[in-house]
């Protein structure tokens, strides 16, 4: 027994690999309903969309792709179907080329189903948002017709009667990114600078350092990685691939816990092993 | 396998799950097929970015109104056109030494703006964090002492203070309430990093999740219809 316990820690990673893969494919086809609540930080989140009253339109920065798909994808799609519920009219911009191949599909078949056209309840500019961040966000809060200049279909963005008066920082009614990180440029320059509340999905791995923001109030809500995700679609009473993620997720954690457990009595019976031949000799 | 199964249609489908397949092929161990997949990701990413970049930013942004004021003899836009050109194409000075110069000009002015908005920056983002974190241990909410708030802030006032001691450096800790204070200080940032960790472990998973469904679900599927 102490000689097989004192050779897990010498086990092949590869078996766990295949073993983690196993689990995976295993929670696509189980069909568990996993039921969440909202987070305090997702409540923030939802809160400062639903204190919207429309008289302003909301910018959506859209910076996800393939790379945070699996954590943002649901965050993107269940804020998209609030807006649309609350009749929110949005403006969607991103920072990275590619952006607009992941949002427009979402956005489209959401606006199907919610019976919503483009140029009256939203409308997409694409890549505006170059590197680095902060200096274009700086210009967006100065000037956004300025900065965008055509939207993704070559109308100017004072062609929209909504957006006729839409410059500065101000005349917006809140900002949200989803994005691999929040961008701090919001903070500065729409939040601190015109008091336009700033609210980020991000991925869970940057979602540590910005609980501070979240005390400190200057950004006021946050959606979490796929939990958040989850979180969001579920309040939105949608079950879909954000929660499936949970599930996903779950066993994925459990079996790296198995892991870790296995790893240290196989250390713990190896040291034994050898302290037991150290005296023998 | 039928050739109805590999059509035109699903070919973007099976380009991305034998993509997929052979970057887990790394798992496995190195292999050329991982190196072939590698370096078509990074070649398509930088092809699609160039090609973005300029029908969404430099085309409309700087070409088109350059070459409508050459055309229309606007010596304003003329010059603003061939200074932006000027100013971008110092950056590639860096690639020869008597040009060296050059980039730093605009390097330095780049510096200078990051260096401007950082300092704002500072006390926008930073500062309300900073008295945020000036916290009462003792809460009293309606008259009375509101126990689980008052418990939390003193947490976390123990660790704000324990942690802080931890990165006193400016004397040797030889005083004993400072050299427990630092250990524990030093037991706060270990749960801070255990964070970090968890939450680094459910990124990375999400995305093998997504990637592994992908194949095991989506792309199999195709096979059944």
């Amino acid at each position: 027994m102490g000689k097989w316990l004192a050779g897990l820690a010498d086990l092949d990673v590869r078996w766990l690999y295949a073993a983690l893969l196993a689990s995976i494919v295993l929670t696509a086809y189980i069909r568990v309903h996993v039921t969440i609540e909202l987070s305090p930080e997702s409540e923030g989140f939802y809160t400062a969309l639903e204190q919207q009253d429309g008289t302003k339109p909301v910018l959506l920065h859209s910076d996800w792709d393939q790379g945070t798909i699996g954590e943002l994808s649901a965050q993107f799609r269940a804020i998209v179907r609030h807006l649309f519920e609350k009749d929110l009219r949005f403006v969607v911009i991103s920072g990275i080329p590619q952006g607009a191949e992941f949002y427009e599909p979402v956005i489209q078949e959401l606006a199907d189903e919610y019976g919503k056209e483009y140029g009256r309840d939203w409308i997409a500019v694409g890549y505006k948002l170059a590197d680095p961040k902060d200096i274009a966000i700086e210009a967006l809060s100065r000037d956004f017709p300025e900065l965008v200049q055509t939207d993704a279909r070559g109308k100017r963005p004072t062609e929209f009667p909504w957006l006729r008066d839409v410059r500065v920082a101000d005349d917006w009614g809140l900002v949200i990114s989803v994005a691999y990180t929040e961008y701090r440029g919001y903070i500065t320059y729409f939040y601190e600078a015109a008091g336009t509340p700033y609210v980020c999905g991000v991925t869970a791995i940057i979602s540590t350092t910005l609980y501070p923001f979240i005390t400190a109030g200057n950004i006021k809500g946050m959606l979490v990685g796929s939990r958040g995700g989850g979180e969001y679609e579920q309040k939105m009473g949608q079950y879909g691939f954000g929660s499936r993620m949970l599930l996903g997720e779950s066993a994925g954690h459990l079996l790296l816990l198995i892991g870790v457990i296995l790893a240290n009595v196989g250390e713990a019976a190896r040291r034994r092993r050898r302290g037991r031949e150290e005296s023998a000799e | 396998m039928t050739f109805a199964q590999f059509t035109f249609d699903r070919f973007g489908e099976w380009v991305a799950a034998l993509a997929t397949l052979a970057v887990l092929s790394l798992l496995w161990k190195e292999n050329p097929v991982y190196r072939v997949a590698e370096h078509l990701l990074l070649g398509l990413a930088v092809g699609f970015a160039f090609a973005v970049s300029w029908f969404q930013f430099l085309q409309p942004k700087w070409w088109d109104p350059w070459m409508a004021s050459i055309a229309d003899r606007e010596w304003g836009g003329i010059l603003a056109g061939a200074s932006a050109l000027a100013l971008g194409l110092c950056w590639y000075g860096l690639y020869f030494k008597r040009t060296e110069w050059l980039m730093r000009l605009v390097l330095g002015v780049v510096i200078g703006a990051s260096a401007g908005q950082a300092i704002r920056n500072n006390f926008t983002q930073q500062m309300p964090i900073v008295t945020s974190s000036f916290k009462s241990p003792i809460v009293i909410e309606s008259g009375s002492i509101a126990w689980s708030a008052s418990l939390n802030n003193t947490i976390f006032l123990l660790a704000l203070i324990t942690v802080l001691l931890y990165f006193f450096f400016s004397f040797e800790q030889t005083n004993p309430v400072i050299r427990v204070g630092s250990r524990i200080g030093r037991f706060w940032l270990m749960v801070g990093f255990g964070a970090f960790f968890g939450n680094t472990v459910m990124t990375r998973l999400a995305v093998l999740i997504e990637r592994v469904w992908f194949v095991s679900q989506d792309f199999m599927k195709g096979f059944s219809q």
